[in-house]
């Protein structure tokens, strides 16, 4: 007799293996994949991608010591806030939406810096509980599972959500992820990726073709495997979420999604000394907060020229982008937006970044509030284009 | 980070009971000049007004001097507790302030703290110095240059602190889109996609 279901989980097994090998993986066989997966295969994975096993990867993901103390400090905080909103009525108002945020360093920059998430509590029609964790891994985020409880308990009018950088850079995991220079063999060999490319909405024609098709020959098979794991991850996460998973109804009907993207960083050692009094932050963070060992130092172990670094990065920053804006795509319509993404992609320039992954208080403060004009944007309808925001093209009104 | 901010808080609240009621006591015995703007005295005013408190008796039996003296020391207490709250007050205010110049202006709170807490420490070592007993009436330090910038700097800070009280913003601003060009990456070059 033909057994259906072995031939299905034949198909997601070969489709996996394939995803590994970078093996000429399409949109449409990646959907399937994404409609197939369950957290066991996502686990299996990630052991292929890092070499690791699930434990040693679990530890290597984990925020720990006086970093998680601060991370927790600022949680309190924020939480603090959200408790006393709460007990004055919050709520009343149609404008009022309570929040809940997941996410990395963008949406919690412990010390000194007012990041996205800061921004967005500044504003009283927004009750923010915060779970984010600066160094956090999209992965542990994901293992985890903090915002499925709070999820039930706040039942949130928004989930947003920031990861995947650290999975990236985090532990020198750049270097893992580059090769010596190849032609362009395994973006060739990844139809998916090429399709993110050509899909791509390009805003006043900001995209640097010659940095792009120069960086994507860097990129190794598992940068690719790594890209679909994103994308597969946050798959789950969104239609767990939006739809209800297995189930098909969702316990959160009416929730709204934001995604975020990473503008271009540039990869530096320098500690950008400078004679602003206003600026001193910059190299007191530089110093002592791991500014060059994300990029520049695992980029030189690969020995990827100084002039193809800032190259690199932006092809991979570019592919993550689009990757989750296309995610975001899945679970909308023409007319109901339940996903929205905030693009930050060439908001911050050359002179707007604290480290080599941070923007400057002024571009975090500009990323939120153009995140708080999508939240209260009625319909959608001020999009740059589908259901992103672009932030460089917002401005103060 | 809570229990130090609490240890912070009770302990600048508490100094500063303690001189209050040392200048209570102070003035209701009628002795004359205070330890707070003897720095910023002429040098030969503020030699004779030590050698004056150095021949004082309070009610406790210590000389004025010998008061100041241990005043000048928990002032060293004194010291790390406002710091630590001027730059947890910062950080509040900070968190609050979406105007990216008073966002800015209440970040550089934080060095700034730190420099007034370095400068108040040098005048105390400086007036430790000036109020040991073989030089009382004999020689005078002026700590003026550092009692002059740090109360300098703490104005500074005060006023950058008011500012973001004064300023409250109950709404981020609502925004406004500049017409959007839009266009495609187009296909892949075939030196890169042609292999596929």
């Amino acid at each position: 007799m033909f057994d259906i279901s072995c031939t299905r989980d034949k198909l997601k097994e070969r489709l996996i293996q394939r995803l590994l090998d970078n093996d000429h993986i399409n949109s449409y066989e990646l959907s399937l994949l994404s409609n197939r997966i369950n957290a066991d295969d996502l686990s299996i994975i990630i052991q292929h991608i890092y070499d690791l096993n699930e434990t040693d990867i679990l530890a290597l993901a984990a925020v720990t010591g006086s970093l998680a103390a601060f991370d927790d400090a600022k949680n309190d905080r924020r939480n603090l806030l959200f408790k006393k909103k709460i007990k004055r009525g919050f709520g009343k108002e149609p404008d009022d939406k309570l929040i809940l945020v997941e996410g990395d360093s963008w949406y919690n920059y412990p010390i000194i810096l007012t990041d996205v998430i800061d921004t967005l509590s500044m504003d009283n029609r927004h009750a923010v509980y915060s779970l984010a964790k600066g160094g956090g891994w999209l992965l542990s985020m994901l293992t985890a599972r903090k915002y499925v409880e709070q999820l039930s308990v706040l039942h949130p009018d928004l989930f947003i959500i920031s990861g995947g950088g650290n999975d990236i850079v985090g532990d020198w995991r750049l270097a893992a992820i580059v090769q010596k220079p190849d032609g362009g063999q395994q973006f060739a060999h990844c139809p998916w990726a090429q399709g993110l490319k050509e899909n791509a909405k390009i805003v006043d024609s900001k995209f640097d073709a010659q940095a792009f098709d120069t960086g994507v020959q860097y990129l190794s098979k598992d940068f690719y495997a790594l890209l679909m794991f994103f994308h597969l991850q946050y798959f789950m996460v969104m239609d767990g979420i939006l739809n209800g998973g297995e189930t098909k109804v969702s316990k959160f009907p009416g929730i709204q999604m934001i995604t975020q993207g990473y503008d271009y960083p540039i990869p530096s050692t320098r500690l950008d000394i400078g004679l602003n009094p206003l600026h001193w932050f910059i190299p007191f963070i530089r110093s002592f907060l791991g500014h060059g060992t994300w990029l520049k130092i695992p980029l030189m172990i690969r020995k990827v020229p100084p002039e193809a670094q800032r190259q690199v990065v932006y092809a991979a920053i570019f592919l993550f982008n689009e990757m989750v804006i296309d995610v975001g795509r899945c679970f909308n319509t023409d007319k109901v937006k339940r996903v929205l993404h905030i693009d930050s992609r060439n908001s911050l320039g050359k002179n707007g970044w604290t480290d080599e992954l941070h923007a400057r208080p002024k571009h975090f403060i500009q990323t939120g509030k153009v995140m708080s004009f999508a939240i209260h944007d009625k319909g959608n309808q001020q999009s740059t284009y589908d259901h992103v925001y672009v932030v460089h093209k917002y401005k103060d009104q | 980070v809570k229990i130090y901010r609490v240890i912070i808080w009770v302990l600048f609240i508490g100094i500063i009971l303690y001189d209050l009621i040392l200048i209570g006591m102070l003035k209701s015995q009628h002795i004359s000049g205070n330890l707070f703007t003897l720095p910023l005295w002429p040098k030969e005013k503020a030699k004779q007004q030590l050698a004056t408190w150095s021949h004082l008796c309070t009610r406790t039996g210590r000389t004025v001097l010998e008061v100041a003296r241990i005043n000048t020391w928990i002032d060293f207490l004194f010291i790390i507790s406002y710091v630590s709250a001027l730059i947890f007050v910062s950080y509040a205010q900070m968190q609050k302030q979406h105007r990216v110049w008073l966002n800015a202006l209440l970040r550089l709170n934080f060095p700034l703290a730190i420099l007034i807490g370095v400068l108040d420490g040098l005048e105390n070592i400086t007036l430790l110095h000036d109020m040991a007993p073989y030089v009382v009436g004999q020689t005078y330090c002026s700590p003026f240059w550092f009692t002059f910038l740090k109360f300098f700097f703490t104005g500074w800070a005060l006023l950058i602190l008011l500012a973001s009280l004064l300023t409250p913003k109950k709404r981020l601003p609502g925004m406004v889109q500049e017409e959007p060009t839009i266009t495609s990456t187009g296909f892949t070059p075939s030196a890169l996609a042609g292999k596929s």
